[in-house]
């Protein structure tokens, strides 16, 4: 899977295209971690462009939220599509995220 | 409230519980005939009173009723139910007094519990005092649970740690030998330390920036409450980013300690750097247009210029205010999409008319230049759901880019085909291109290619951004591929109708 990688200001966006599956699991949180120690946790996950995800999917995303909760802080989500929202609602995770509609309003969060 | 009285009467000692509550009762019974005991500061008065046709009335009002009338025994008969009321009421105050101060000697003395400082909350001053020791005691229970000033070797209370760790500024007690006492996770993170290594340390060490250190230094020895703030860091250094020390003072039953909380700012500042950049750049933008429109007016009103001059002004005035127009546009647009107001009027879009217009528009400039400009459109377009504004810009502005970074005899080509459920349109050039360095941010806002021929070209920095955003809210896409001094192509998708209001729905 290509996961993107860009910066917006100060702010690390992780643009994974593709279902959320697998290995693509495992890279996502790689990366994930990455941006997390390099730009102090000021990351989001665009994830328009993540039609569905499995269980080690939502257990990356997992991760990623927990190793931000050290630093009090929480991942932040934007534009899941509605079966991704679905699948947070079913397995109660919903709640760990923070949700945004778009990379803009995620960015203008850390404001 | 009768469940919170009957909790300060079972704390109030039997002994300080007057007999106050019954003597009023008394007072209401006695109905016609008052004769009551009333003590005033000391003094006490015998009193048997007549009601005075005045009074009958005040007191009727207050629900003591008045149907008969005895004899004067004593002193002043008129006013002696008022006198008797207001005395009852100066004692009942003077018991309040006594209640406060009773209940200030027992905290004095050591007593903390709500329950015993409470008093009976006979008028507000009762009540007043009752809310300041609930007030306190909720304050101090704060404290308490955030361990904030835990005495040293004493560890924070367990859900006071959670808490703070829950913080996302970083938080850390310093005590008097500048020892760190505290910190939170965000804290660790932020100075990129263990937070077991960290707790027992010394602050100077695990804090870098000398001016952070002497202001702990100096809020220790001073005690001072006054608060230091100081930005460490710098927006160009994204990794470590901008944090805010904020160092203060603090103390709590003798033990003096430091704290200093610590916030990540960077991107407050870029957004600040962003906004100064982007007025110096709009200003300087504005004006070249604005320079060249001036001229060109000045030379109509004072030159006496043929049809042929005047011709050519008059283009050079159209050219450099839609110019304006557009920047204009573009910095407005943008400003939409960055406060997330911007409006996507969604309709179905006759995208031909767009290429159409982009023929026109650009087949001028493109001669000028002697570039050869080719539209590659397919026989039949897809409906396209979306703003055709804005779609209108994202197209623009991709083959104003074009025509712009491609010199004089190179080739510019505009390629639309319907692709699955997308409508792509290449953008393909054979100009300056782009090293793969700048490649990977051109969408930035405000980011320029580093090479001298896209200096010399004006340009905000805005207009690739701006077409990216519009392209992510429509759902689809935008990506350049491109090599130096070899062209290069940009692709923008958007889906075809119905997949559009799939995503939508």
């Amino acid at each position: 899977m290509q996961i993107d990688v860009e910066r917006q200001g100060a702010v690390t966006i992780l643009r994974p295209r593709g279902p959320l599956v697998q290995k693509d699991a495992d890279a996502l949180r790689q990366k994930g971690l990455d941006a997390i120690g390099g730009a102090l946790g000021r990351v989001v996950i665009d994830a328009a462009q993540v039609a569905y995800l499995d269980s080690s999917g939502i257990e990356a995303l997992l991760d990623l939220a927990d190793e931000l909760a050290n630093a009090g802080q929480v991942l932040k989500l934007c534009g899941v599509n509605e079966t991704v929202r679905e699948v947070f609602e079913v397995t109660e995770t919903d709640s760990q995220f923070e949700h945004f509609e778009d990379v803009p309003a995620a960015v203008r969060s850390f404001l | 409230m009768q469940p919170a009285q009957e909790a300060h009467n079972r704390s109030v000692p039997r002994s300080a519980r007057g007999p106050i509550s019954g003597a009023s009762r008394a007072v209401a019974s006695l109905g016609p005939a008052l004769v009551v005991l009333a003590s005033i500061a000391g003094v006490t008065a015998l009193a048997c009173l007549a009601v005075p046709p005045g009074a009958e009335g005040w007191l009727a009002a207050r629900g003591v009723e008045v149907s008969d009338r005895v004899g004067v025994l004593a002193v002043g008969a008129g006013g002696g139910a008022l006198a008797l009321l207001a005395g009852l009421a100066l004692r009942n105050r003077a018991r309040v007094l006594h209640r406060v101060r009773a209940a200030l000697l027992a905290f004095d003395a050591g007593e903390r519990s709500m329950g015993a400082l409470e008093i009976a909350p006979q008028n507000r001053v009762a009540a007043a005092w009752n809310g300041l020791v609930a007030w306190r005691g909720e304050e101090s229970d704060r404290a308490d649970a955030s361990g904030l000033l835990a005495q040293p070797g004493e560890a924070a209370s367990d859900g006071g740690e959670r808490f703070s760790d829950l913080l996302w500024h970083g938080l850390i007690i310093i005590d008097e030998q500048l020892v760190v006492r505290y910190a939170n996770g965000a804290a660790a993170v932020f100075l990129r330390a263990k937070r077991d290594s960290l707790v027992g340390s010394d602050a100077r060490v695990m804090i870098k920036d000398a001016r952070v250190v002497s202001a702990i230094k100096n809020a220790s020895e001073t005690g001072s409450r006054q608060k230091q703030v100081f930005d460490v860091g710098s927006v160009s250094d994204v990794e470590s980013g901008v944090l805010r020390y904020s160092v203060r003072a603090s103390s709590r039953e003798g033990n003096q300690r430091v704290l200093v909380v610590i916030e990540d700012v960077t991107q407050q500042r870029v957004s600040e750097e962003v906004q100064h950049a982007f007025v110096a750049q709009a200003a300087h933008e504005l004006r070249t247009p604005l320079t060249n429109i001036r001229l060109y007016i000045e030379q109509l009103i004072e030159e006496d210029l043929d049809g042929a001059e005047r011709g050519r002004a008059l283009n050079v005035l159209n050219q450099e205010s839609s110019r304006l127009d557009r920047i204009v546009a573009d910095m407005l647009s943008i400003a939409e999409i960055q406060s997330g107001r911007m409006n996507v009027n969604t309709g179905d879009v006759r995208i031909q008319q767009i290429y159409e217009e982009l023929e026109a528009d650009y087949a001028q400039a493109a001669s000028h230049k002697r570039l050869t400009l080719t539209f590659d459109l397919p026989p039949k377009f897809p409906v396209i759901r979306g703003d055709r504004e804005k779609i209108s810009i994202v197209l623009h502005n991709l083959l104003g880019n074009a025509v712009k970074y491609t010199q004089p005899g190179g080739v510019v080509r505009v390629s639309v085909r319907e692709q699955g459920d997308r409508l792509v349109t290449d953008v393909i050039d054979t100009g300056i291109g782009i090293s793969e360095d700048d490649l990977g941010r051109i969408f930035e806002r405000f980011a320029r290619g580093r090479d001298s021929r896209v200096e010399a070209e004006p340009g905000t920095g805005l207009g690739l951004a701006l077409a990216r955003d519009i392209a992510r809210l429509h759902g689809g896409e935008i990506t350049a591929r491109s090599e130096l001094d070899a062209g290069s192509t940009f692709s923008f998708w958007l889906p075809v109708a119905n997949a559009a209001s799939a995503k939508a729905a």
